[in-house]
């Protein structure tokens, strides 16, 4: 049976046709206005590996079951309906002629809507390209997909959202589908289906009861992930701190909020779970208390995060919400830490009311080969903060911590930093660095980043008398200069390579 | 309420980070390794501290259902 791909001006109401009017399809049409979208191409029958598995192991077996295949929307900007209408067709006139239109497709492509045939949640997976950073939005948690239309080869950066179908899946299980699919990215495995992880979340109650924390992280480690976790307590800028951690580590961080709402008999207490993708810079640096009353804060260049970009299955992807420190108390006698999902600096949709939870814990999926907890990240810090300081006398530090991939590391120290050819190239030549790494960056009050301290992120266990640095990168340490011969000689005692930046 | 970070080097500051002549880079003063090991231990010490301090179980896991 042939099904041509139907190629369409984008308009909202196509929009509504095809995925109706649900706040995540309005929420869908304000976005890809917003990206200038100018054309649509509808794959018309398109078996979607994540639906196909909520189908089989769930809807298949219900006494109406829906179709087990669905449409795909495809998006174009800078072009319209008529030109990728005309590309599809001249991308089969030859091999130049296909790569020809393959790169301006690929230029044009803001991404793809999996449309399911579930009416009360019809936005499957959707991976669309994320607002222009602008210079002040981050977003860290995408990653590439690779999509075939008509055997065009096209990519998106992005990561996959979808509406919690209720039956499969809840917000729960849904969130933590959106942070898996990085995960499972870097960790070079395929992503998990929502069926799958509601499945290893070992609930024993039906799906639409949604999930607790403890059976989310049940998930993520049966899946062959380390699950990490934080709460803001008392200290909610350490929380901050932590949670820009991760984002700066391109770890997505699954967000436990809870509210209280009115019932017949009262008032209870209902959770929610949401993926942070990206925060709002720039962000000045912050004081964060130490869990240790007496020792010092921790000068952190990420403390005071405000705005970050959320994927809310009751809402849309990359959604622009606010943390801020609340009034009310909650039940331990701490100042809540709110989430608005909404913005304050300009109006919000006239489709969707703002409203206020209380950010109650966040549960991060790493790569299970991350060992290293997220608080060791700031226990490194602590620890080697006198070290540091001797470098840099006089000089007003803060630090950012990250886990990084030790191959990413070490591209951008080859082609990124600013360092000494010679100490460089000995340095690359003999390093042998493990898969992940937990790293400290020292910056001066103007920002100038001065050096990396690298450490292991695969291991716990540790040396307690000896400092398990693996190298110093300085790039903003010249050779030759007072700091360089204070960072060497620290190098030296540390017994660890030391790599400066040129000299000025 | 975080202060605002200061956004520029004092000269004294800007001065740690010039080279200085070749031949003059062995003369430039280095901290002594005891002064180095010193730092070593009281980070080491102040890492212990905060790590003894720190109890993951005492924020006790929510009961709520997220959905």
């Amino acid at each position: 049976m042939l099904r041509p791909i139907e190629v369409v001006e984008f308009t909202p109401d196509l929009i509504a046709k095809r995925v109706g009017n649900a706040k995540a399809a309005l929420y869908l049409v304000d976005y890809l206005t917003d990206l200038k979208a100018t054309a649509v191409a509808v794959e018309p029958h398109y078996v979607d590996r994540h639906y196909l598995d909520d189908f089989a192991n769930y809807y298949a077996r219900s006494f109406r079951a829906p179709d087990p295949h669905c449409r795909r929307l495809h998006f174009f900007c800078g072009i319209n309906a008529s030109r990728v209408e005309q590309l599809l067709d001249e991308a089969l006139l030859g091999e130049k002629a296909f790569n020809a239109a393959m790169a301006e497709l690929n230029e044009s492509y803001l991404g793809f809507v999996v449309r399911r045939p579930l009416d009360a949640a019809p936005l499957g997976r959707t991976v669309l390209r994320p607002y222009p950073p602008e210079g002040r939005r981050h977003y860290e948690v995408v990653r590439p997909y690779r999509v075939h239309l008509q055997g065009l080869r096209l990519v998106v950066h992005g990561l996959a959202y979808q509406q919690q179908d209720g039956g499969a899946a809840v917000c729960a299980s849904t969130a933590l589908w959106s942070a898996l699919q990085r995960v499972a990215h870097v960790a070079g495995h395929r992503t998990p289906t929502p069926f799958s992880i509601t499945e290893a979340a070992k609930s024993p109650f039906p799906a639409s009861h949604g999930l607790m924390e403890h059976q989310m992280a049940e998930a993520i480690t049966s899946l062959g992930y380390t699950a990490d976790r934080f709460v803001p307590a008392e200290n909610r800028a350490l929380f901050r701190a932590k949670l820009m951690a991760c984002l700066d580590s391109r770890l997505p961080v699954v967000l436990g909020i809870v509210t209280k709402v009115k019932t017949g008999a009262g008032e209870t207490v209902v959770g929610h779970a949401v993926t942070v993708t990206g925060y709002a810079g720039p962000l000045a640096a912050g004081d964060v208390p130490t869990d240790f009353e007496g020792e010092p804060p921790l000068r952190m260049g990420s403390a005071t995060v405000d705005t970050l970009y959320v994927h809310d299955d009751n809402l849309g992807f990359h959604a622009h919400f606010e943390i801020s420190d609340g009034d009310t108390l909650d039940a331990n006698g701490n100042k809540i830490l709110k989430l608005y999902r909404g913005r304050t600096d300009k109006p919000n949709p006239k489709w969707w009311t703002p409203d206020t939870w209380s950010i109650e814990s966040a549960l991060v999926p790493k790569p299970d080969k991350m060992r290293l907890p997220l608080d060791d990240l700031f226990l490194n810090v602590i620890e080697h903060r006198p070290t540091i300081e001797n470098m840099f006398p006089g000089v007003t530090l803060h630090y950012r911590v990250r886990f990084r991939a030790g191959v990413d590391y070490l591209d951008r120290v080859i082609h990124r930093d600013p360092l000494e050819p010679t100490a460089l190239r000995k340095f690359v030549r003999g390093v042998s660095l493990p898969r992940h790494l937990a790293t400290i960056s020292v910056y001066a009050a103007d920002d100038r980043h001065l050096i990396d301290v690298v450490m292991d992120a695969t291991t716990v266990a540790r040396d307690p008398n000896k400092p398990d640095v693996l190298a110093i990168i300085a790039p903003g340490v010249p050779q030759d200069s007072p700091a360089w011969a204070r960072v060497a000689a620290i190098a030296a005692i540390l017994d660890v390579p030391f790599v400066p930046g040129p000299r000025t | 309420m975080a202060e605002p970070t200061k956004t520029t080097m004092s000269p004294a500051e800007q001065q740690l980070f010039k080279s200085v002549a070749e031949g003059d880079a062995d003369k430039l003063p280095r901290p002594s390794a005891e002064e180095i090991r010193a730092a070593i231990e009281r980070g080491r010490q102040a890492r212990e501290k905060v790590q003894n301090a720190v109890h993951p179980g005492t924020a006790s896991s929510s009961r709520v259902f997220y959905k």
